[in-house]
């Protein structure tokens, strides 16, 4: 099978500041180094019809990857296929079809919204622009879309700044369904929800998925809704994918010792791995030039060699990569016992 | 002369009152508060008659569902209303002054050194145009707090307090050259910046991923244990907020239906609305669990006269839809808007 989305070698870099002072600073400092690339060697694909979920904490490189694939910015290296056909060019050249057939719902809704134009308006458009629907049909489409976000009829009348939070998010997340693509990348779309809608907006996307094959980028932090949601996922460190594989090897022991981090922290499950969390905060996210970027947060850290060597891709299973010095043997050894083997291990105590 | 301004509480109000811990007057106390917005020329009301207190040194939380009206709640209470609102009733009462009487002016200098709000959107209030690090250090500058390199020091400092990797160089760029959680954190900094005695956040960790939330939550603690400052949070969180908040409080429809200390909210929950919320939030530990699961979405467009909850409420009698409810204290401390929760309470033991 043809995946629907291939990702291979993708290094992308923010350009860096081009203004004259900013020139100077680096001469003065004879800086004369490539700025850090947000996102790098990243490859990865995504079949027809499936949920890849994107993890990682807070600038680890999540948006910048899906802004890639939707066109909004140019890789530096590799390649990016959808279909079979090669996509690595921007969005305003990019065939229409295709515009259709990847859609992007954004962190933040209000950015993708015009905060001037009715809800009827950014719905109607993205639908004149891809269909040809008039009259009623037209009508009685974009209240099938509100709908289906569970927005009353009369929101189409709204101005997004009458919109809560939640509100605009879902009229966002409708706008991409007018499409009907085949692609969605979801960037955060149900962290500003909450439970009970985000229950709904889940059940929607999975109906969805089911009716129509459409696929997923899934990025979220919310650890227990990837759970539920995703077929894989793709855990992304500094820039780095560190770790790929099933839902149910992600979730299960040995882990990357990130993504075991990442388990821990989850607020509400009580203790918390306060030794990697309350580290001087000026080591969080600056990444040491050589060995593995992980290394100052490591728990697990082999002395001498992660901080020299870059890590190998470790080949867990055919379906699981892990970018660590130690082999899926050692990371068991150390993660027994660890809270995160409690997390995803046995079923709580009181639930036997 | 602060207790002179206060209405008299009346019976069975003391949860109301703050945490008996701290004791004494509150530091903020909104009475019956109304917020109505205009739609198509007539004032619909999407908060009624809300009361509730913070205590000093007090996190209370706020929570419900997308649109029940909670950040319509944390702004009205601050004069920071959104346009095409108005406040239709209530009063606000901070330190002892009647916030929703003063002025723009007068509301100047409380603003951002007494009362800092965190918004739900933080990219809006970043000025696109001006590097980050100094639109810090105009806070700090414009109410007095320090100036010229102390204020950037003092910026930068700050910048590392709320995890921002590599501080001073984030303090150099715009606005759009962060991601997401990190021009959340630019927010949250500005906001503490002045150590107001209160701060107003609105689902301030939302952007944010799990480690880089639980490293702000451990700050907002760490902040309040040393400052005694109170702080009102809105989230949709309920594991963000059991682990951050003395007190939480949940809306629905525009109304508070249940008010307890955090633990007894969580272990006691007694609201049907408060109990599906709960039993609602996805765990990692077990498969999507269905079994309390609130059924539906909030329909606006038809809420009964009685109890707003009642056409999704898996308990709900005929009189549930014409009578309405109000708060009760049914315990010292726990308060709920449902005629039923006592009885629910037997029906529900597992
Ligand atoms: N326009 C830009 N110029 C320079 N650097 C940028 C720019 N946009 C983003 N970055 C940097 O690139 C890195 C990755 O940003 P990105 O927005 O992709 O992170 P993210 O994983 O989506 O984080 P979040 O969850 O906080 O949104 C961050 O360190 C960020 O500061
Ligand atoms: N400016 C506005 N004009 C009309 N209705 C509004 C406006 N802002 C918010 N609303 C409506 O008021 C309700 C409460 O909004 P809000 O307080 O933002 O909710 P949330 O609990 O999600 O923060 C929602 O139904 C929303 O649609
Ligand atoms: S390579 Fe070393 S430092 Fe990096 S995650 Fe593995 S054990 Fe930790
Ligand atoms: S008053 Fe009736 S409808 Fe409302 S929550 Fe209680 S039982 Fe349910
Ligand atoms: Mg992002
Ligand atoms: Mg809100």
């Amino acid at each position: 099978m043809t995946p629907l989305l291939e990702v291979t070698d993708v290094q992308i870099s923010y350009r860096p500041r081009r203004g004259l002072v900013s020139r100077l600073v680096r001469a003065l400092r004879s800086d004369t180094s490539e700025p850090v690339p947000a996102v790098r060697d990243a490859s990865f694909t995504i079949n027809p019809g499936e949920t890849v979920a994107l993890v990682g904490e807070s600038g680890s490189g999540k948006t910048t990857l899906a802004r890639s694939i939707a066109g909004l910015i140019q890789p530096q290296r590799g390649s990016m296929r959808f279909e079979g056909a090669d996509i690595t060019r921007p969005v305003h050249r990019r065939p229409a079809e295709l515009l259709r057939h990847i859609q992007y719902v954004f962190q933040n809704p209000a950015s993708s919204l015009n905060p001037r134009r009715k809800v009827r308006y950014s719905l109607g458009r993205t639908l004149d622009v891809f269909f040809n629907l008039s009259g009623a049909e037209r009508r009685d489409r974009m209240a099938e879309l509100l709908a289906s976000v569970h927005l009353d009829p009369g929101y189409i009348d709204r101005y997004p700044p009458q919109l809560s939070g939640g509100e605009a998010q879902r009229v966002a997340i409708a706008q991409a369904l007018a499409a009907e693509p085949k692609l969605i990348l979801c960037d955060e779309v149900l962290s500003a929800l909450d439970v009970s809608v985000q229950d709904n907006i889940l059940e929607l996307l999975r109906e969805l998925q089911a009716s129509t094959d459409v696929a997923y980028l899934f990025i979220a932090h919310d650890l227990a809704v990837v759970r539920w949601l995703a077929d894989r996922v793709v855990v992304l460190y500094h820039g780095r994918i560190v770790e790929q594989g099933t839902v149910e090897e992600i979730f299960t022991p040995p882990h990357h010792p990130y993504t075991a981090l990442l388990l821990d922290s989850i607020p509400g499950k009580g203790e918390h791995q306060t030794s990697a969390l309350a580290e001087d905060a000026s080591t969080v996210g600056t990444a040491p030039d050589a060995g593995c970027a992980f290394e100052p947060r490591c728990q697990h850290r082999i002395a001498g060699v992660c901080e020299v060597d870059d890590p190998p891709r470790l080949h867990d299973s055919p379906t699981h990569d892990v970018l660590c010095h130690l082999s899926a043997s050692d990371r068991a050894q150390v993660q027994i016992g660890s809270s995160a083997g409690a997390v995803t291990g046995a079923p709580p105590e009181e639930a036997r | 002369m602060a207790a002179g301004t206060m209405t008299p509480a009346p019976a069975g109000d003391a949860a109301t009152g703050g945490p008996a811990a701290n004791g004494g007057e509150p530091l903020v106390r909104v009475d019956d508060l109304t917020v109505d917005y205009r739609n198509d020329d007539q004032w619909v009301s999407v908060v009624k008659d809300v009361s509730f207190s913070i205590g000093r040194g007090e996190t209370l939380g706020l929570a419900g569902e997308s649109g029940c009206g909670k950040t319509t709640t944390a702004l009205a209470m601050f004069g920071y209303n959104k346009a095409g609102s108005r406040v239709a009733g209530g009063r606000v009462t901070f330190d002892g002054r009647d916030l929703l009487g003063l002025s723009d002016r007068q509301m100047q200098p409380i603003r951002g050194a007494r009362i800092s709000l965190v918004p739900q959107n933080p990219a809006s209030t970043l000025t696109p145009s001006m590097k980050v690090g100094r639109q810090v250090v105009e806070t700090l500058e414009g109410h007095g707090v320090s100036s010229g390199g102390d204020a950037m020091d003092r910026t930068v400092e700050l910048f590392g307090q709320v995890g921002l990797p590599e501080p001073a160089e984030i303090a150099r760029r715009y606005p759009h050259q962060l991601s997401g959680g990190q021009q959340q954190r630019v927010v949250i900094a500005i906001a503490i910046a002045c150590r107001p005695d209160l701060i107003v956040l609105d689902e301030p960790t939302t952007a944010l991923d799990v480690t880089t939330q639980a490293r702000l939550l451990d700050l907002l603690t760490h902040i309040k244990d040393e400052s005694g400052m109170s702080a009102l949070y809105v989230s949709h969180n309920l594991g963000v907020l059991e682990q951050i908040c003395d007190r939480v409080a949940v809306m629905y429809a525009g109304e508070l239906i249940e008010i307890a200390p955090t633990a007894e909210l969580f272990n006691r929950p007694r609201h049907p609305y408060t109990r599906g919320l709960i039993a609602a939030v996805p765990r990692v530990e077990a498969e999507h669990a269905g079994t309390e699961k609130l059924r539906g979405l909030l329909r606006r467009d038809d809420l009964p006269d009685g109890c707003g909850f009642a056409p999704r409420c898996p308990y709900s009698r005929p009189q549930c839809f014409t009578d309405p409810q109000r708060l009760d204290e049914i315990e010292p401390s726990h308060e709920v808007a449902c005629w039923r929760a006592p009885d629910l309470e037997a029906e529900a033991a597992p």
